[in-house]
């Protein structure tokens, strides 16, 4: 009894977190254009996604802020989480507060502050801009998960490498970069999703010069719902769903 | 010990932890080949001695010498030392082989002679075979063989070992221990054990070094810390102990008689008392002996043998049954407390006494410790 009580309790969570997903991802292969009664099924949406070249740019150019964010988060949220655990510094403690609350700020504060900022020094909106942008999104996510999988070493290995006869690059390379490593890569899928599915901070800090993704697909769904956005949509969550196994993977200690 | 120089010295060692003492004024000597065992309750400062030692931490005043040399500027990768810690602190994402070769691998050594030495280690510890598995799927016994064989695989001049027997279950810690122990004979490196236990301090060492909030308290071969122990502190430390007081009466060279509750009891003491001082007397439980009023009545031959210089009388209170033998503990007539171990007889395997017995507490004289009234 208790059991089926909490499998219907499950069902139900699942049922309305993925319900829309799943009839937007239906519609995708819906062969109705203008009506939401189901004509039968069709691949022409994504045949004509693959053939609409502005489309395709704007998803290459998302592609590319994503990776290139996410590499750039990787790098400086990683030295940060290696520095804040390894050192005893002076605002220390600040910057693991700050990251916590860059973690929590609405994007729309973020979007909104960063133009601010990009205005005050003149800068053209644009791939930079954005650039920027993401890797400020996504720094604190980084520099979170490593620090936490630092946290969870036993502090005794970096003192027994020592003793070993490592020397300070030494446990870097063959003890503290191999171990952190898992982390460091979940840090990046995580990066790479925030920064592909990101629209507000994108609508405040890129300019008409680099039109991304969710801002093309913002802009069509503004004319009417399209079943070339829904099949859009799908694709997108493949990828995003990818990420999210892959980093979940990564975490999973290897017992 | 064979007049060599010692091969780790410390001169007035302290260290400091901002206004905390972890250790003060340290003077110890540890010789080539020796199983030295620093053993006190934790907080004690013993795992920091360890850590100055190793060089993870640097003296608050004082020198370490190790060889001879001043090890102050050596920082723990310079140092021919290696620990073995109580967490084992393995390498999670290394094999078994890679774990126990990266000190090799971390001194340049070439390919073929690391292949040779772990794979000679790895014998030893009994662990061939397991070159390629992880630590985490290795049992805490074998991880802690791991933890060893990385450690003596640089042929160190010291192991020291931060109690690594602690995580392991009781039967597994007595192997170990006895493993542990050949193995320092075989590889005749000086090893430097931490531990809480004394027993496994006594039954595994050549000296034992008794630490007590930072200070040492006494220095000896394992019976000597036991049967003669330096102050109270060490004698409760090192095993049960029972504690009479006392006033010395009257000194004839060693020869001293005491005035203990309404009994005068001659005593010898190698130690210098002033007639009139208090003094403890302590007994180990072992060394008490307890007959029944009623034997000592019936049977002039024992009472003869029992005790010359008198005994107290009590009465039992309780009796524990610890396997091969047993406690006694009896409440005495001026209303102390002490526990007295017997063996059982021969050809009767049931425990002799009853609560509520009438006995006679006495022992050979010669087996008490005298210290000075410690307040």
């Amino acid at each position: 009894m208790k059991k089926q009580v909490q499998f219907i309790y499950a069902a139900l969570i699942y049922f309305f977190l993925y319900l829309p997903l799943a009839v937007m991802v239906a519609y995708s292969f819906n062969a109705s254009r203008f009506t939401m009664q189901w004509k039968g099924f069709t691949l022409h949406w994504y045949d004509q996604l693959l053939h609409d070249a502005s489309l395709i740019q704007a998803a290459l150019h998302s592609l590319a802020i994503a990776t290139c964010s996410a590499t750039a988060a990787c790098v400086v949220g990683t030295v940060t989480a290696l520095a804040i655990h390894r050192w005893r510094f002076a605002g220390r403690k600040t910057i693991h507060a700050v990251l916590f609350i860059m973690m929590m700020s609405p994007d729309i504060v973020i979007g909104i502050s960063l133009l601010v900022l990009f205005m005050a020094i003149s800068l053209p909106l644009g791939f930079w801009t954005l650039f920027m942008a993401h890797v400020t999104l996504c720094v604190p996510f980084v520099a979170i998960t490593v620090h936490g999988r630092l946290q969870g070493f036993d502090p005794h290995v970096v003192e027994a490498a020592r003793d070993l006869g490592a020397g300070e690059y030494e446990v870097w390379r063959h003890i503290i970069l191999p171990m952190t490593m898992p982390a460091v890569l979940a840090g990046w899928f995580m990066s790479f999703t925030l920064s592909l599915d990101d629209v507000i901070i994108a609508f405040f800090t890129t300019g008409p010069t680099f039109e991304i993704l969710p801002l093309r697909i913002y802009s069509m769904v503004r004319l009417g719902l399209k079943p070339e956005v829904n099949a859009l949509c799908a694709v997108m969550i493949l990828i995003t769903a990818v990420a999210v196994v892959t980093t979940q993977g990564l975490l999973k200690e290897r017992q | 010990m064979n007049g060599s120089a010692p091969l780790i010295q410390l001169k007035q060692v302290s260290k400091r932890y901002g206004d905390q003492d972890a250790l003060t004024d340290i003077d110890l000597e540890i010789f080539n080949g020796e199983f030295i065992t620093i053993l006190g309750p934790s907080g004690c400062g013993k795992t920091t001695l360890l850590r100055l030692i190793a060089g993870f931490e640097p003296v608050s005043a004082g020198a370490i010498y190790l060889n001879g040399r001043d090890v102050a500027d050596l920082p723990p990768e310079k140092r021919e030392v290696n620990t073995v810690f109580q967490s084992y602190a393995l390498f999670p994402h290394m094999s078994v082989y890679d774990n126990v070769a990266f000190g090799l691998r971390m001194r340049g050594l070439a390919p073929d002679e690391i292949r040779r030495r772990v794979g000679e280690v790895l014998n030893l510890v009994q662990l061939a075979g397991f070159e390629g598995r992880r630590p985490n799927q290795l049992s805490g016994g074998q991880q802690q063989r791991v933890a060893v064989a990385r450690a003596i695989v640089n042929r160190p001049l010291v192991l020291l070992l931060d109690e690594p027997l602690s995580a392991l279950d009781y039967r597994l810690r007595k192997q170990m221990q006895l493993d542990l122990k050949h193995l320092q004979r075989r590889l005749g490196i000086t090893f430097v054990l931490v531990t809480h236990d004394q027993e496994e301090a006594f039954s595994m060492s050549d000296r034992v070094v008794v630490l007590n909030a930072g200070r040492i308290e006494q220095v000896g071969r394992p019976s000597e810390v036991y049967e003669q122990p330096h102050n109270l502190y060490v004698a409760r430390f090192v095993g049960e102990i029972n504690l009479l007081d006392g006033r010395v009466e009257q000194i004839e060279g060693e020869r001293i008689t005491l005035q203990i509750g309404h009994l005068k009891i001659g005593v010898k003491s190698n130690r210098a008392f002033a007639k009139g001082k208090a003094v403890h007397v302590l007994l180990r439980p072992e060394d008490l002996r307890v007959e029944t009023l009623k034997d000592l009545a019936d049977n002039p031959a024992l009472k003869n043998s029992f005790a010359d210089g008198g005994y107290f009388t009590g009465t039992v209170e309780e009796t524990i049954y610890k396997g091969a033998t047993y406690d006694v503990t009896v409440r005495l007539d001026g209303g102390r407390t002490i526990t007295a171990t017997e063996f059982f007889n021969a050809e009767d395997a049931t425990i002799y006494f009853r609560p509520g017995d009438r006995v006679a507490v006495s022992w050979i004289e010669g087996w008490e410790v005298l210290l000075p009234h410690e307040g």
